[in-house]
């Protein structure tokens, strides 16, 4: 019981230790207010932002804007990873069957994959324009190559002799790749699967740093503008809130959806 | 010949099969012309040491692998691709880990469109038969290497397959264990009528299991000698009438 207990309560520890070093780093006679806000003052700033009219906090644009901006910020996350895996997950598990195509879009695709999204953004700003599409494409780009990369790693380490039992148990050829490829590279997807999304939240807050008017980046721009530090540490620690949510969440819509996720080993 | 039955066919007649790979530039012929017949019901086995081709000549029989030369029938037509009228027990674990047992049986089902509920009631039966009673929700992780192979028999024998290709089905497996999986081949065999075709590399399973015994030469010799033991299997291999029989097989497998 008493071991159970340490163990729930393990990963809390570095997040306790964090908060404990910064209300020290905050503390009197240590780091100013316009450098780093102390917990109290960003606590304030939280609940203002997310519930909105809070007394004491100071009084700003952002009270209670907190559902709009993530609604938008989500609606981009969501329309981008889907993006990403509807391209990604089929070619990238057609390029770790077929070898031909693997050499054909090898190069392209490990030379683009090293140019970093935010070079990009200027090309995507002249063709989408400031907001929502111009997030969704640096998105996309950004989670495809992990969700490829890793379905192709997993679809050319499939067992010959799991594909050849498949064969002689009478699958066709689309059978194949729906019981024996798709399930067999179930690890590797489900990882390429969790990196993507969480890259989709880093370029998330990238594209929406340019302009855009709602969302968890733009707020945490508009707030660096107007010298409100409270505001960006709230800004962070909602995004990182909401990643992580969203991998748990991916994790159990797989366990859900595949026996092949729920029987990892 | 109107109105004359004419014999039925052997199950599998293999001709002159032919197979060469290549090799740091070189090539190395592992079955120079590999003949034999399968007849319906029959028990076969095919011996030989590491790399003398029996596995290749499985993966050609079972159509995973197409020969340089020769050709394989299948009562009477040439087979297309694998396919579950020659169904394979492999020697490495095959099984798919993300299935449970039964699911493991039923997707061969599956894939011929049996009913749900037919498939699910021949997974239970055949289960039930290879002493998996109960196992129907284990995964094959779950289950002992012996279980596994079993389970992997009851995987075939849903196919009804018109020959069972076995391919060192028991080497992976301890000898006490070995040894109840031969006896329980051979039962299901003699239930089943079963025609068989194993491989391997273990003299005394061969003299054991096989109505017919054939020994395949290392270094692309190819087939050097087949035995017909009187005595119907199981046969005890140390029994003294198989001692001619076992001899012989040393003498050609040291002579190589």
């Amino acid at each position: 019981m008493a071991r159970s207990l340490s163990r729930g309560l393990l990963p809390l520890a570095l997040p306790l230790a964090g908060l404990g070093a910064w209300f020290w780093a905050t503390g009197p006679g240590m780091l100013p207010e316009y450098l780093l806000p102390s917990p109290p003052a960003v606590g304030r700033a939280l609940c203002d932002y997310v519930l909105g009219g809070v007394p004491g906090a100071a009084s700003s644009p952002y009270s209670g804007r907190f559902p709009t901006d993530l609604a938008a910020s989500l609606s981009r996350v969501l329309g981008g990873f889907c993006l990403a895996v509807a391209l990604g997950l089929p070619l990238g598990l057609a390029s770790g069957r077929l070898p031909l195509l693997a050499r054909l879009l090898s190069p392209a695709i490990n030379g683009l994959r090293s140019v970093p999204g935010i070079c990009w953004l200027p090309l995507a700003l002249v063709w989408f324009g400031v907001g929502y599409r111009t997030t969704v494409f640096l998105i996309a780009l950004a989670a495809f190559f992990p969700l490829f990369l890793n379905a192709a790693a997993g679809a050319a380490a499939v067992p010959a002799v799991q594909l050849r039992a498949g064969a002689m148990l009478g699958l066709s050829r689309l059978g194949l790749v729906r019981h024996v490829v798709l399930p067999a590279s179930a690890g590797p997807v489900r990882s390429g699967l969790r990196i993507g999304l969480g890259l989709s939240f880093a370029y998330l807050v990238l594209g929406e740093m340019t302009g855009a008017t709602e969302g968890l980046g733009a707020m945490i721009m508009d707030a660096r503008l107007m010298g409100r530090v409270d505001l960006v540490v709230v800004g962070i620690l909602l995004v990182s809130l909401a990643g992580w949510l969203a991998d748990v969440l991916l994790v159990l819509l797989l366990r859900a959806a595949f026996k092949s996720c729920r029987r990892l080993p | 010949m109107i109105g004359t039955a004419r014999s039925a066919p052997p199950v599998l007649d293999v001709q002159g099969i032919v197979k060469t790979f290549g090799m740091n530039g070189g090539e190395r012929t592992v079955l120079p012309g590999v003949s034999l017949t399968l007849e319906e019901g029959e028990f076969l086995t095919l011996l030989g040491p590491s790399g003398c081709g029996k596995s290749t000549l499985i993966d050609i029989l079972a159509g995973f692998t197409r020969p340089d030369a020769g050709q394989v029938l299948l009562r009477g037509r040439a087979p297309d691709g694998p396919g579950p009228d020659r169904a394979v027990v492999f020697q490495e674990d095959a099984l798919f880990p993300w299935l449970t047992a039964r699911e493991n049986i039923t997707l061969g089902l599956r894939a011929r469109n049996v009913p749900q509920a037919e498939r699910r009631e021949r997974a239970r039966l055949l289960l039930d038969r290879v002493g998996l009673a109960g196992r129907e929700d284990s995964l094959p992780r779950e289950l002992s290497g012996g279980m596994r192979q079993r389970l992997a028999l009851a995987r075939v024998l849903a196919l009804e397959p018109a020959v069972l290709l076995m391919d060192e089905p028991f080497a992976g497996l301890d000898a006490i264990t070995r040894e109840q999986m031969q006896d329980f081949l051979l039962d299901l065999r003699a239930e089943r009528r079963m025609t068989v075709l194993l491989v391997t590399h273990d003299v005394a399973e061969a003299v054991k299991m096989a109505d017919t015994l054939m020994v395949l030469g290392g270094g692309g010799s190819g087939l050097l000698a087949a035995f017909r033991p009187p005595a119907p299997p199981p046969r005890d291999p140390a029994a003294p009438d198989l001692g001619e029989i076992r001899e012989r097989i040393r003498e050609l497998l040291r002579g190589e």
